[in-house]
């Protein structure tokens, strides 16, 4: 994507974010009994909103105008699927740890990550993993006893 | 006694072996608490008061005050070797810090960061000692018109840290201020941009949205980056240059001076303190340009500011009883355990109390400055282990960081919706620390704004009631009008180069 594109977007979607908080703002009924009601705050905030994406979007228009683009390596070139795959990683980390196990979830990210990250072979990947898990468990349940989601296997 | 003889006499019981040692356990726990995100001071020393119960008053008070000096520095290890600030406050020193870690000075970095904690510590106790009578009525003579005024110039200052694009920065304070609109209202207790969830009712917490923002997108970026390290070159020097810490002298000074003022004033958290010594320094700078990309003096300046801010902070609690914080407000029960009421009364009531809580700070601030110069050599290599190992351990902490706040799933959602967002907003190149100033100070510049309407019955003439609201406003004004013109002159340059 563009710079201009970019900030096309960023400008547009600020706009809409703060035209629907505006709108949503003027809405809320003022029960207060005082000049202010709980609407007032988010109202002024939600049309700044709309005037910094305003200001974002307009000069990337003027630039489109000009006819000047300036292409930008995202990414490292990747393509996409393979750019969704850390941030599915990510999710699929968090979902793993808050509903089986903290310390799995931890040995399969170190292994995973030795293995596609750096290279590693699969065994020293998996003995990395397990170190990690190890660590995982005797510093943060055993040790420090810190609240962590139920381990439903350890 | 006069206060010499009692600062004597506080520094006696200070120096007790039984007292150092509550000191030191005090600031390498808080250290610990610091480096691990969104455990900040606050739950870090609300964790532990019920642990102190069985000590002496002094010895408490003299642990819990080290706890808290210890995580506020310990944020900035993690803000500097990792992009993963441990608490709000080191949002900005990761600004700098990070950029230097970044090009293998991350030891520079930390040490700066530690000496200006130390240097602002000890500036910020001795005018704790000698201007707190003088001072503290001043703060208290902030109503909500000068409260908000203050607040807006502390959003200017963040809008100023968006580079060349103060609309960006604009835009990012906004989107700040409408995550913090999210709960229920503060006034009648009705719910806004709920949408009829339970868990938003109780608002968007700025620990999983920082987390999000910052180590989230850092594990994306850096994993899209391709490069095996945060550091790939040789670590040739771990400890500042005589030119760096030179350079470092006069923004430590000025941002404990700044910190100290800013600490006074209720509900200002140290965060705002370290973004306006952040925004002053960068104004004054001869080459303003090298902030933001590894400048040792956006690392001491906003460091000694935060620290000096704690002492600033100190001031309305130990001579009114009011806490300016809420770290300040579990401070305050620590001493309500202990049967001490911090007022006008402590000095005279509890001696024995009071002068070695202020004494072990000197000594506390000793202790964290030799606890963690040593251990640079080894915080500094963590720039050099492999993404592969590294990435994970972000993950890791910063789960646990989040979860362990209020053991909600939700705050771990929250967390990763933000990192995704933090990513699109790093690629569209909107900045993220005015983001995180504005979550903070959101429920302050509501609440005063609020105020100060309702007293001018709906018009925002009410501000011109008050000379130093009004010259607030007006100093704000000028901040943003030079900070516009001074970045259209600089893109107008930058083109005028790109010409030639």
């Amino acid at each position: 994507m563009t710079s201009q594109a970019r900030d096309l977007v960023t400008g547009v979607a600020a706009v809409v974010v703060g035209g629907v908080v505006a709108v949503i703002a003027a809405t809320i009924p003022n029960t207060t009994g005082t000049a202010v009601g709980p609407g007032a705050f988010p109202l002024v905030v939600g049309v700044a909103v709309v005037l910094a994406g305003l200001a974002v979007a307009v000069p990337a228009l003027r630039r489109g105008n000009g006819g000047e683009e300036e292409e930008e390596d995202e990414g490292g070139g990747k393509p996409l699927p393979t750019r969704l795959v850390l941030p599915a990683g990510i999710a699929a980390f968090c979902a793993v740890a808050l509903t089986v196990s903290l310390t799995i979830a931890s040995g399969a990210a170190f292994c995973l990550c030795c293995r596609y990250m750096a290279g590693y072979r699969w065994p020293r990947s998996a003995l990395i993993g397990l170190a990690g898990a190890a660590v995982v468990h005797l510093v943060f349940r055993s040790l420090l006893d810190v609240p962590l989601p139920g381990d439903m296997v350890l | 006694m006069d206060t010499i003889g009692q600062l004597s006499h506080g520094l006696a019981v200070a120096l007790t072996p039984e007292n150092i040692l509550w000191a030191f356990l005090g600031a390498l726990v808080g250290t610990l608490i610091g480096v691990l995100p969104g455990l900040g001071p606050t739950a870090g020393m609300a964790l532990l008061v019920p642990l102190s119960v069985g000590l002496e008053p002094a010895s408490a008070v003299i642990m819990i005050a080290a706890i808290y000096y210890g995580a506020m520095y310990g944020g900035s290890t993690t803000a500097i070797l990792m992009n993963v600030p441990g608490e709000v406050s080191s949002v900005v020193t990761a600004l700098d810090g990070y950029a230097m870690a970044r090009q293998g000075r991350g030891g520079a970095a930390l040490a700066i960061a530690a000496i200006g904690s130390f240097a602002a510590g000890l500036v910020s106790i001795l005018l704790l000692v000698v201007l707190a009578p003088l001072i503290a009525p001043l703060a208290l003579s902030f109503g909500p018109l000068e409260l908000c005024a203050l607040t807006v110039l502390a959003l200017v200052a963040a809008v100023n840290l968006a580079g060349r694009s103060p609309a960006r920065g604009l835009l990012s304070c906004g989107l700040g201020l409408l995550i913090a609109m999210v709960g229920s209202d503060p006034v009648t207790g009705e719910g806004r941009f709920t949408f009829g969830s339970v868990e938003l009712l109780a608002g968007i917490g700025f620990i999983p949205v920082v987390v999000g923002l910052f180590a989230i997108s850092e594990i994306l970026v850096a994993a899209e980056s391709g490069a095996a390290s945060i550091y790939e070159g040789r670590l040739a020097r771990l400890y500042p240059s005589r030119d760096e810490l030179r350079r470092s002298v006069g923004p430590i000074a000025r941002g404990s001076l700044l910190g100290f003022v800013l600490g006074l004033i209720p509900g200002l958290s140290p965060a705002a303190a370290s973004f306006t010594a952040y925004d002053v320094e960068r104004r004054i700078s001869r080459s303003p340009e090298r902030f933001g990309k590894g400048a040792i003096e956006g690392v001491a300046s906003p460091e000694a500011a935060n620290n000096s801010a704690v002492g600033g902070g100190l001031v309305p609690l130990l001579t009114l009883g009011i806490p300016t914080s809420p770290t300040i407000a579990v401070l305050l029960g620590a001493f309500l355990v202990h049967g001490v009421t911090p007022g006008p009364l402590i000095f005279s009531e509890h001696p024995d109390v009071a002068w070695p809580f202020i004494a072990s700070m000197f000594v506390g601030n000793v202790i964290l400055v030799l606890l963690n110069l040593p251990l640079v050599r080894i915080w500094a290599r963590i720039v050099s282990v492999p993404y592969a190992v590294i990435l994970p351990v972000i993950l890791l902490v910063s789960f646990i960081g989040v979860y362990s706040v209020n053991s909600r799933g939700f705050d771990v959602v929250v967390m990763l919706v933000f990192g995704f967002c933090g990513y699109g907003m790093r690629r569209a190149r909107v900045p993220l620390a005015p983001m995180v100033l504005a979550l903070v100070i959101a429920p302050i510049i509501e609440s005063s704004f609020r105020q100060s309407l309702s007293l001018g019955g709906g018009s925002v003439l009410v501000f011109g009631r008050s000379p130093l609201a009004l010259g607030l406003l007006g100093v704000a004004l000028i901040l943003l009008w030079t900070g516009l013109r001074s970045r259209r002159r600089a893109a107008v340059a930058a083109a005028v180069e790109e010409d030639f």
